[in-house]
């Protein structure tokens, strides 16, 4: 069962939208759950999802300490001295804003279970213009491409016998700094190699261009979007009641 | 210099065309100067010279990437300057480039050879019909919906040619095609593109370091810090003291032709391949 | 004692995954310090991961790689093996990351534990040795040189580190002639001055044939031969003739001795085929020509 790429889209937007509203953890746990059986339904691989999170843990991390220390009320669990650090509203804000961020994060990988070019043609069957689609999906081209260069980058560091992992903090900064520049410069002559292949074969040569596939919408598409929409209006009511 | 262009319908004509480059500090660097060159339809034209001599610009102002800071480009009679011509010219002229991976625009095979005619705003089922045509052209049919970057480096190439067939072009340009290529896959690009140029009388030319695959050419051209040094067959050009003395080497076949004749022995001269080599000495 | 022993090494990308390849088999050979290696191999053949098990960067999945009598295995790559192993990559110069040319040498010195002065010292030598001048260069920013200057400051600054095996891959794709013997002799330079030992990987043999004292022939990831040139040439000349990862000079001579002509095929360089090629002409019965 093929699921056209725009009933993707109309779930991430449903599902983010949601978790934008959603101030709860509980709520917020359940719609991740939700996004995991989804990406699971549409066949994503789980175990790489691993993969993706893990450069954000200490991202995560962080921000549940700030919202932790920063949000005061309820019970108080920690205090040194006469400072309360950890309440219980802390703990539920900290919570929520990483709950939040993994649900974006998880129903954002649903858009990477079709092909960048079908979800071009679905972007452009919606009416968006052909350039600003075309822009989306080369910038999902071009990410591991970054991610490539960042690898290279590091190689070229190690080599020369520095060890990541022990580095210290602050000098761990100011290397990434130094190191950032290559990366970019060579991520964008890339780009600008692409860029003149794209002008050799005719990007934008005429106001209008046909497109060798088309995309429908079948039943399994129509349920799915209407589904969506109609849970989430639900959902998004009972949240305002 | 023998001009082969002029009595076949030249194609391509560079009239005292120079091009300079702004360098950090107001300096200006010559990349071509004074260049005059035909081409004409159906020929497969070899371009040699060291890093630096011009060749990546004259490609580049083939097909209006580039314009010339002085004199005419001239592509079946259209000026690249002319803004209107632009499109046509890029249609007539296909572009190949060195790097396999940063050609690549689609994800599936079939729809990146599409891209091109697609944006020529053909209908879709010529668009499929050139599809098809241009992966059969370049051996790549049975590989129509697999996922362009899984493919070799020498298939990414072939790729690349297929996807500027689909523009059905006058005249395929290729700048260093070959260079990431290994061997095999450098010899199974070699033989579509010349199976394209005989059979179908695509006009080529090609960039290269590789002086075995320039030996193929019906005409070697040599650029030397922005000016046309040598223009002529490749058995001509391999075997004159200027070739050597402006930095380059020739193939080794070329080469061991060179030791027999001036040995005195009697072989044809024009031995530059290793197909001829072979043929000539156990036919 | 071998400088570098490889013992049944194996090697599988992504084991466990429906991704899992297995890039190298079985592979045992050793390598004499002071010796200069050619490993030829089509893409894909594993000579790129090979090389990078050579200073640890890869570990096997099964075997052993000793250097220095030290398997890699027991981590020691940050203690000692990024300096006894340097490796520079193919296109090493989409590696630099510095700002100026002096920099990009100093970097690995300066991990070395050098002092300045002994770190100018290295860094003007050096740079010398690949044929670039250090005066005109070293306040320079690396994007302000050509694209084989920049080849050879990539080369010049693994160099510095003076690695008592140097291993590199294709360091003269895409470069003149003018440039590639700037590396040779370099490399050569290097094994006469410090008794570096050098390994090459490489698709192509053309050049390497002739510096190198042995070969080492990899296809899908097993090694089909490895010693003296001519056995290991005349190996490779039994594979498929489009596979054929050899010199044209070469390929002329196999192609005659398959053609039924009494050829022979102890040859490795240009002139010894010229030679050849020579007699054959001087006597055609040899080609029933």
């Amino acid at each position: 069962m093929k699921v056209d790429p725009r009933s993707k889209m109309l779930l991430v937007i449903c599902i983010s939208g949601l978790a934008l509203i959603y101030n709860n953890p509980l709520q917020l746990a359940l719609l991740l759950a939700v996004s995991l059986a989804l990406l699971g339904a549409f066949r994503f691989d789980i175990g790489m999802i691993g993969g993706y999170l893990r450069p954000l843990v200490s991202l995560l991390l962080i921000l549940f300490l700030i919202q932790c220390l920063f949000t005061k009320g309820g019970q108080v669990w920690l205090t040194i001295g006469q400072l309360e650090l950890v309440s219980s509203a802390g703990l539920i804000a900290g919570a929520s804003v990483v709950l939040r961020i993994l649900v974006v994060v998880n129903s954002a990988m649903l858009l990477t279970t079709c092909s960048s070019r079908d979800f071009v043609l679905g972007l452009i069957q919606w009416k968006v213009p052909y350039e600003i689609a075309f822009m989306v999906s080369i910038a999902l081209r071009f990410l591991p491409l970054f991610r490539d260069e960042m690898q290279n980058v590091i190689t070229a560091v190690q080599l020369r016998g520095v060890e990541l992992k022990k580095v210290a903090w602050g000098e761990k900064i100011s290397m990434y700094r130094t190191l950032i520049f290559p990366v970019v410069y060579r991520t964008m002559l890339k780009a600008q190699q692409l860029s003149i292949v794209m002008e050799a074969r005719g990007f934008r040569a005429y106001p209008r261009r046909t497109y060798l596939r088309r995309l429908d919408l079948y039943w399994a598409d129509y349920v799915i979007m209407s589904l969506a929409l109609t849970v989430t209006v639900i959902l998004l009511v009972g949240q305002i009641l | 210099m023998a001009q082969q262009g002029e009595t076949m319908g030249r194609i391509i004509e560079l009239i005292n065309v120079s091009k300079e480059y702004l360098q950090a500090g107001d300096n200006t660097r010559q990349a071509l100067a004074d260049i005059n060159l035909g081409i004409g339809a159906g020929e497969l034209v070899g371009i040699a010279g060291m890093n630096g001599s011009g060749k990546t610009t004259l490609a580049r102002l083939l097909n209006a990437l580039l314009l010339p800071s002085s004199g005419k480009v001239l592509i079946n009679g259209m000026d690249t300057t002319e803004p209107g011509y632009q499109q046509e010219i890029r249609r007539q002229v296909g572009m190949v480039f060195q790097n396999p991976d940063n050609q690549i625009i689609n994800p599936i095979v079939d729809e990146e050879v599409a891209f091109g005619a697609e944006n020529l705003n053909l209908s879709p089922a010529e668009v499929r019909r050139r599809v098809n045509w241009a992966l059969e052209a370049v051996g790549l049919s049975d590989l129509c919906y697999h996922a362009p970057h899984l493919l070799s480096g020498g298939q990414k190439q072939r790729l690349a040619v297929a996807a500027a067939l689909a523009m059905r072009p006058e005249c395929l340009v290729l700048d260093e095609p070959t260079s990431m290529l290994d061997q095999p896959g450098r010899r199974k690009l070699l033989k579509c593109l010349l199976q394209l140029n005989r059979e179908h009388h695509l006009t080529i030319i090609m960039i290269s370091h590789c002086m075995e695959e320039l030996a193929v050419a019906d005409r070697l051209i040599v650029l030397h810090e922005g000016a046309v040094h040598m223009d002529g067959p490749p058995w001509v050009v391999f075997s004159s003291p200027q070739f050597t003395a402006l930095g380059l080497k020739p193939p080794p076949i070329a080469s061991i032709t060179g030791s027999l004749v001036r040995q005195g022995h009697q072989i044809d001269k024009k031995i530059v391949t290793l197909e001829q080599m072979v043929e000539y000495l156990c036919p | 004692m071998p400088i570098i022993e490889i013992k049944d090494l194996t090697y599988v990308y992504q084991s466990g995954t429906p991704y899992e390849k297995k890039a190298l088999e079985g592979l045992s050979f050793s390598i004499e310090a002071g010796e200069f290696v050619g490993i030829i191999g089509a893409n894909g053949s594993g000579k790129s991961t090979l090389m990078q098990h050579f200073n640890g960067l890869l570990l096997p999945t099964a075997g052993s790689v000793l250097v220095k009598g030290k398997n890699t295995a027991v981590n020691h790559y940050y203690s000692e093996l990024w300096k006894e192993v340097g490796l520079v990559f193919q296109f090493p110069e989409q590696q630099i990351f510095a700002s100026t040319v002096f920099a990009e040498v100093a970097y690995g010195l300066k991990n070395l534990g050098l002092e300045q002065p002994d770190i100018e010292r290295r860094v003007e030598e050096v740079l010398h040795r690949v044929g670039l001048n250090p005066e005109e260069i070293t306040h320079l920013s690396p994007l302000r040189l050509s694209g084989g200057e920049r080849r050879l400051l990539a080369l010049a600054s693994i160099m510095a580190m003076c690695p008592d095996v140097l291993v590199l891959d294709e360091p003269t794709a895409g470069l003149d002639p003018a440039a590639s013997d700037r590396v040779w002799q370099a490399l050569q330079d290097m094994q006469r001055d410090y008794k570096t030992t050098v390994i090459m990987v490489s698709h192509q043999a053309d050049e390497l044939i002739l510096l190198a004292n042995k070969l080492a022939f990899l296809e899908e990831g097993r090694l089909l031969a490895y010693g003296g040139k001519v056995e290991v040439l005349q190996q490779m000349a039994r594979r498929d003739r489009d596979d054929w990862l050899l010199p044209d000079h070469l390929q002329l001579i196999y192609c005659l001795e398959d053609c039924g002509c009494q050829v022979n095929t102890d040859i490795i360089s240009l002139e010894e085929a010229a030679l050849e090629i020579s007699r054959i002409l001087k006597e055609p019965t040899r080609c029933k020509v």
